[in-house]
């Protein structure tokens, strides 16, 4: 029944672009990517107890990475989004033994000084435009009425081709593993679970979905410079959305976002206010309903499927 | 003769980053947690002091003990109400606690402030310096060092020969057992958020002082925090005073020979240190 219901939510969602006006597309289209990108970094977060406060790192990369399959390849857009997951999906490897000799805590600030190497790199290259930018070549590509609808069908498949990873992972034995690293290391290891490497394949899956997230959302945009690429903004938005969804849980990316969206559009005329509200609200949620909105459900339809989420 | 005067003003600035080292790592050291928001607490605390030395005319030697009054009280209070409700086994959620915190500052002073550049004028105390053969150094870096070495020397002091010190210690090595010899953990934890938050107000306002700085600034002063405790080494003190020299001779000597680099040699020792050395410079204790 919930299958059916998914299903005919991804028809109505895709069928947007022909019915609904450029400005709803756009929102629509930012809404998806947010979703992707919360739905990636809850994964080695929420289930795997890998959080990262550099995620914004691999927005950027996967924006440049876009930019640069485009203009020195001369790579189709449709194409080169994919591609720029799987390039942000190979540096997050080649990174991976240093900042894994970082734990917990020391890992979350790592990855941000990793993003802020990237940043200043980035900003310093003239092969990357510096800290001017670069405009997106492969703009004509596609025609410029398609443009709008296809990245939001691109933001579509990131939301969607997440939610689905993440659900199939966490029905699989390897999801398994995953959760039972982050709640008993010491028990997991004792029962065979090989800590670093199921921690690199969630990290990595990580960074390629937040990678091709960033492309859509760059492509969108038609220009890419280093501030709006590596803006901390996107990592505040991705910990938020989770965190008032749901650490750990499927539908939390998809509440935090609704959540976020109403409350930066309702004041959308204050300023930075909404991002106090939503610290604030962030704080709130954690001292009050440590499962995020995604509990609420949890505390009237009492289930033995579920898995606990505070141990 | 102008690389000593570069070495000389590295470590000058060392003992300021030093210091910002210094609270994160007793939070750490004592509570297993990172506080997120110690750079928006450096950077709250040198806004109040703007505003209070600038728009109500107080002079900085009334406005500086009264903000340090201020943070220890703010950092008092937000352990009693918000960390130790949050405080487990798990580091995360005070993490994200600190997060969210450091958001709501950052943006709350933006909406006060502005985002313009400030800073807190201490008058000729600024511009004067001294000779010493060729090299001039400044009268007011050689201050700040000095009150972070002495600040290093107290703490040490306290924590080996008070009551207080030694609750701490115990604190931090077993908080169930202190519990049964009758000492309040969560007040332990207060008080060292009390004194953390102090000591980045501390350096938030000297910061303020030397150069001037912006609501955007506390994300770069935590990742400098951060730096001196993970290349000093966790667990000890005097990881940080080595963590804050180190990193401020590289940030010095890097501007000197890349001048639009910004922190990125300091970025950049952080990686180098994790793959030859990851215990950091000074620690024996595995980072975890």
């Amino acid at each position: 029944m919930t299958r059916i219901l998914a299903i005919g939510a991804v028809l109505i969602l895709a069928s947007l672009p022909f019915w609904a006006d450029r400005g709803v597309i756009f929102l629509g289209m930012e809404i998806l990517v947010v979703v992707a990108l919360a739905q990636a970094w809850n994964l080695p977060a929420g289930y795997g107890g890998l959080l990262s406060l550099g995620h914004h790192g691999f927005v950027g990369l996967g924006g440049y990475a876009l930019y640069v399959l485009s203009r020195d390849l001369g790579m189709h857009v449709l194409v080169a989004i994919p591609l720029a997951g799987v390039v942000t999906a190979i540096f997050a490897l080649f990174i991976a033994p240093i900042l894994f000799r970082l734990r917990e805590v020391y890992f979350a600030v790592g990855m941000w000084v990793a993003a802020e190497i990237l940043r200043i790199l980035v900003s310093r290259s003239d092969w990357l435009g510096g800290a001017s930018g670069l405009p997106l070549s492969g703009a004509r590509d596609l025609p410029r009425a398609w443009m709008g609808p296809s990245a939001y069908w691109m933001a579509l498949t990131a939301a969607v081709g997440t939610t689905l990873l993440v659900w199939a992972l966490m029905r699989s034995s390897f999801g398994l593993r995953l959760r039972a690293l982050r709640d008993d290391e010491a028990a997991a290891r004792a029962i065979g679970v090989k800590p670093h490497r199921v921690r690199l394949i969630v990290f990595v899956l990580s960074a390629g979905a937040t990678g091709m997230a960033g492309a859509t959302m760059f492509f969108s945009s038609l220009f890419i410079s280093p501030l709006a690429a590596f803006d901390m903004g996107w990592i505040v938005t991705i910990v938020f959305v989770t965190l008032i969804g749901g650490l750990g849980r499927l539908s939390g990316p998809f509440l935090g976002a609704a959540f976020y969206f109403l409350l930066r559009e309702g004041l959308a005329d204050y300023g930075n206010w909404y991002l106090i509200a939503l610290g604030a609200a962030a704080m709130a949620i954690m001292l009050v309903l440590p499962g995020g909105l995604a509990s609420l459900s949890d505390r009237f339809t009492p289930s033995f499927t579920k898995t606990k989420e505070q141990p | 003769m102008i690389w000593i005067e570069t070495l000389i003003n590295g470590l000058l600035l060392g003992g300021l980053y030093a210091l910002f080292g210094l609270g994160l790592s007793l939070i750490f050291g004592v509570m297993k947690i990172a506080n997120i928001a110690h750079g928006e607490m450096a950077i709250g605390g040198a806004f109040l002091a703007i505003a209070t030395a600038n728009f109500i005319g107080l002079p900085l030697v009334l406005t500086v003990p009264i903000i340090l009054l201020m943070a220890w009280g703010f950092g008092f209070a937000l352990q009693m109400a918000v960390i130790n409700r949050v405080l487990g086994s798990d580091p995360m959620p005070p993490l994200l606690m600190t997060f969210g915190l450091s958001i709501v500052v950052q943006n709350l002073l933006v909406e006060m402030f502005g985002a313009d550049n400030r800073s807190l004028d201490i008058g000729a105390l600024g511009t004067a310096s001294i000779q010493i053969g060729n090299t001039s150094l400044g009268v007011f870096p050689l201050l700040m060092f000095a009150i972070a070495l002495a600040l290093f020397g107290a703490l040490h002091w306290s924590l080996h020969h008070t009551r207080w010190g030694r609750n701490l210690r115990a604190t931090s090595d077993d908080p169930e057992i202190v519990g049964m010899m009758g000492i309040d953990r969560r007040r332990v934890f207060a008080m060292v958020m009390g004194l953390s938050a102090a000591l980045a107000a501390l350096s938030g306002m000297m910061l303020a002082m030397r150069g001037s700085i912006t609501p955007f600034s506390g994300g770069e002063r935590l990742l400098i925090a951060f730096e001196v405790i993970v290349i000093g080494g966790l667990g000890s003190i005097w990881g940080s005073l080595i963590g804050g020299l180190v990193l401020g001779i590289v940030h010095v000597i890097g501007l000197r020979l890349d001048p639009a680099s910004g922190p990125l040699y300091g970025h950049l020792l952080l990686l180098v240190i994790l793959l030859a050395k990851p215990e950091g410079l000074a620690g024996k204790a595995r980072s975890r």
